[in-house]
């Protein structure tokens, strides 16, 4: 038996579907997603390549650098790339795919991987820190350690940019570090506004 | 009608999307319009899920039917759009425009148009909670279905959409909570 509440959501149904425009749609998203697919490669390969490229460097001259201070630094230098490599990896396990489970699954997983972004955000000050602590010794071993002193434009690039790249990578870090925080904080308003209708 | 895939890799990932594609694109829409009023930024939700859908189509294994699968995938972007949009601080969607008025008058004859923007607008204006249960309730899902795609019991199911359903009748003006 048909209710008028039954009629009603029927007539809701009814107007929901009809108004459909005519699309072409598929078209334009079958291009997008391909487009998204091959940034998505470019992105990947662009990252093999700099992280391979930065290795293999760091190696050759751990490898070949007649200087044993240098093949301290750079050996440092690669043992640093490859733990920060080996943490992303542990870091974002299980947690990288596309959420193919339910919305409240999915808001887990959300808030899974914001947790994790932060995880990564602290072990990121630690990198940083170990960087420094690596450049410091080595630049001045670089600029010091011969019996003249250093050019003074040698010694400006070096602290220069020793000191404008940690600025920039403190700058970065803490703003990554507050983007953690509104992110969690969106994400448990919009568990309230999930759960809102049932408790309201 | 459902289809549950007896074969989920019979087929190869590209003529699974591009069926999906053909078979859900309209669905998608209009539950893109559920997530956001504006149109341009509601043809990239769209453009959001179905690549989305594309890159989760390899983990479907068949333990729910497509559509279901699909549903999931679909309103999990949508909640990440609204996630996007809050992180730069824009108007959210449920503040925007008021909901066209005509039902009210009973001389006003409205148009199959003005009835689904009134609709739309007022599905718009539900919360969350309740908007994602009537949107898919208005797409022919049953209670068992919805609550697969959100998570939640069917009880739960049955308690926000009779609560959408008020709401919706009290912002369309009809007969209301009975």
């Amino acid at each position: 038996m048909t209710t008028a509440r039954d009629r009603e959501m029927q007539q809701w149904m009814d107007a929901w579907h009809a108004s459909d425009e005519a699309s072409a749609a598929p078209e334009a998203i079958r291009r997008h997603v391909g487009r998204r697919r091959l940034l998505f490669a470019f992105w990947v390969g662009c990252e093999i390549v700099v992280c391979g490229g930065m290795l293999s460097f760091l190696l050759h001259r751990v490898l070949t650098h007649p200087d044993p201070v240098e093949k301290l630094a750079m050996g440092l230098l690669a043992l640093i790339t490859v733990s920060a490599l080996a943490f992303s990896w542990w870091n974002w396990r299980g947690v990288i795919l596309t959420g193919t489970g339910a919305t409240s699954a999915y808001i887990a997983l959300s808030v899974e991987r914001t947790r994790r972004f932060r995880r990564a955000v602290y072990v990121g000050w630690a990198i940083l820190a170990a960087e420094v602590a690596v450049f410091v010794p080595w630049i001045s071993y670089r600029l010091y350690a011969g019996p003249d002193a250093p050019p003074a434009g040698a010694e400006r690039f070096g602290w220069g940019l020793l000191a404008g790249i940690t600025a920039a990578a403190v700058v970065l870090l803490s703003g990554l570090h507050m983007w953690t925080r509104r992110e969690a904080r969106i994400l448990d308003e919009l568990r309230r506004e999930l759960d809102e209708g049932v408790r309201s | 009608m459902e289809v549950v895939l007896d074969q989920p890799m019979a087929h190869d990932r590209e003529t699974r999307y591009l069926r999906l594609l053909s078979e859900h694109e309209r669905a998608i829409r209009r539950l893109a319009s559920s997530y956001e009023r504006e149109p341009a930024r509601q043809q990239d939700l769209v453009q959001d899920i179905w690549l989305a859908l594309w890159q989760a189509l390899p983990m479907f294994r068949g333990d729910c039917s497509e559509r279901t699968f699909v549903f999931r995938i679909a309103h999990n972007r949508g909640v990440s759009h609204i996630q996007r949009w809050r992180r730069r601080r824009t108007e959210p969607l449920e503040a925007a425009a008021p909901i066209p008025h005509g039902a009210p008058d009973p001389e006003h004859v409205a148009t199959e148009r003005e009835r689904r923007q009134q609709l739309q607008s007022a599905v718009q204006r539900l919360p969350l909670g309740l908007r994602q249960v009537i949107v898919l309730a208005l797409e022919g899902l049953s209670h068992h279905e919805i609550a697969d795609v959100l998570g939640i019991t069917e009880n739960n199911v049955a308690v926000r959409l009779t609560r959408a359903r008020a709401a919706l009748a009290r912002a369309l003006g009809s007969s209301g909570e009975r």
